[in-house]
C-alpha cells in the first residue's frame, strides 16, 4: 500500500501550490495514472480521502484520469501494447520504446481565491 | 469568462486553475538526484536490491561479500531496509562489511529520505559500492528512486516463473533480473526458459541472471554486471 506515500506526496505539492499562488484552498486535482504506473486508481482515492483532513485540499475533489499504455516501435507503430508485454503488435520486436501509461502526473489544479 | 494570466494558469471569478504537469513522487525524485550527486562525487555505484521477502535477496548480498572480486571488503556498504529488525544488517556485519539498518516500521518501501538519512550513519570513506537491500515487496519500492544507479530485482525459482509477468512494474525497472536459488531447479516446475521470454517481453533491457548462493553459482557473472 505505497498508494498512502504517494497520497502524501501529493499533498505536499497540491499545498505548496496553493501557498505559492497565495489561494485560500485547494477545490479540485486532477491526476493522471498510467495503468502501468504501479498504483491502483481506487487506493490513490480511498487513500486521498484519509489524509487530505486537516489540509489545504481538505474540500477538495480529487479526479483520477487512467492513462493506457503506450508504445512507439522503430517500425512506425505507435499505439496500445496486449496482455502488459511491451511488444510491438505490428512487427514483434521487444525493441519498443513507452510513451504513456508509467505515469503518474499532478496534471490540474484548481484553487479556492479571494 | 476564462483570463489567460501566462502559460498554464486561469482565472476564473474566486477559482484560480493551473497546470503543474508534474509527478507525484518529484520531491522524492529531486533528493534521490542528490544522493545520487553524492555518491557520484565519491566516487561509489549504488545498487538498489529488490524483490519479495523470502526471494533471498540478503543471501545474495552475502554470497556477494564471498566472492567480492576487488581487494578489500571495506569497500563495500550495505543498508538495510527492514519493517522491524535488525536481523539482516547484523547478517552484513558478521561478513565484516559495513551495514547500517533501516528500519521503515509499516513503510512498504525505501524512499530516498530514508537513505539520506540513514547515509548520515555510515562512513562512506573508502566505498565503491553501497547496496541497499530494499524492504521486502515485488510492487511498491519499484516508484521510489533512492539515488542508486542500478536497479537488481531478485525473483527465487520457489516463487514461480509466472512473478515477472504478474509483477510487471517490478520488472519495468530493473535493470539485472536475478533468479536465484537455482539449485532447487530440479524441484520445482519452474520453466526457466519462458520466465526469461517474459522478462525480455516486458522489458528487453534487463539482463537476467542465474544464481544459487548456496552453491556460489553465478556470482561472478553478477558481479560483472554489477561492476559494469
Amino acid at each position: 500500500m505505497h498508494e498512502f506515500s504517494i497520497v502524501s506526496s501529493l499533498l505536499d505539492l497540491v499545498e505548496a501550490d496553493v501557498r505559492k499562488h497565495e489561494a485560500k484552498a485547494a477545490t479540485r486535482i486532477v491526476v493522471r495514472i498510467g495503468e502501468m504506473s504501479g498504483v491502483v486508481a481506487e487506493l490513490l482515492t480511498e487513500a486521498f480521502h484519509v489524509c487530505k483532513r486537516g489540509t489545504l485540499a481538505e474540500q477538495a475533489e480529487l479526479v483520477v484520469e487512467k492513462q493506457e499504455v503506450l508504445i512507439s516501435c522503430g517500425c512506425g507503430y505507435k499505439g496500445p501494447i496486449k496482455d502488459r508485454r511491451f511488444i510491438c503488435p505490428v512487427c514483434g520486436t521487444a525493441d519498443v520504446e513507452a510513451t504513456a501509461g508509467e505515469e503518474m502526473i499532478l496534471q490540474q489544479l484548481e484553487m479556492e481565491v479571494e | 469568462m476564462c483570463e489567460e494570466i501566462h502559460n498554464h494558469t486561469h482565472h476564473d471569478g474566486n477559482r484560480l486553475i493551473v497546470e503543474p504537469q508534474q509527478s507525484l513522487l518529484s520531491n522524492n525524485d529531486h533528493l534521490s538526484g542528490h544522493i545520487r550527486k553524492r555518491l557520484d562525487s565519491l566516487g561509489i555505484r549504488g545498487i538498489n536490491l529488490m524483490g519479495s521477502p523470502g526471494s533471498g535477496k540478503t543471501a545474495l548480498l552475502e554470497t556477494l561479500i564471498d566472492q567480492y572480486p576487488g581487494d578489500d571488503l571495506a569497500e563495500l556498504a550495505v543498508l538495510e531496509g527492514d519493517l522491524a529488525t535488525n536481523r539482516d544488517a547484523d547478517r552484513i556485519l558478521a561478513k565484516g562489511v559495513k551495514a547500517q539498518q533501516i528500519t521503515t516500521g509499516s513503510a512498504c518501501h525505501l524512499s530516498a529520505s530514508l537513505v539520506a538519512e540513514a547515509l548520515i550513519g555510515v562512513s562512506l570513506e573508502g566505498v565503491k559500492t553501497l547496496f541497499i537491500e530494499n524492504v521486502g515487496n515485488l510492487v511498491c519500492p519499484s516508484k521510489f528512486a533512492l539515488g542508486t544507479h542500478m536497479n537488481l530485482v531478485a525473483v527465487s525459482i520457489p516463487e514461480g516463473d509466472d512473478k515477472p509477468i504478474k509483477y510487471p512494474v517490478m520488472i519495468r525497472v530493473a535493470d539485472v533480473v536475478v533468479l536465484t536459488k537455482a539449485d532447487l531447479l530440479p524441484h520445482f516446475d519452474f520453466n526457466l526458459e519462458r520466465c526469461r521470454q517474459e522478462i525480455h517481453e516486458i522489458n528487453h533491457h534487463a539482463q537476467v541472471l542465474v544464481t544459487s548462493a548456496k552453491k556460489g553459482d553465478g556470482i561472478s557473472e553478477l558481479w560483472q554486471a554489477l561492476l559494469k
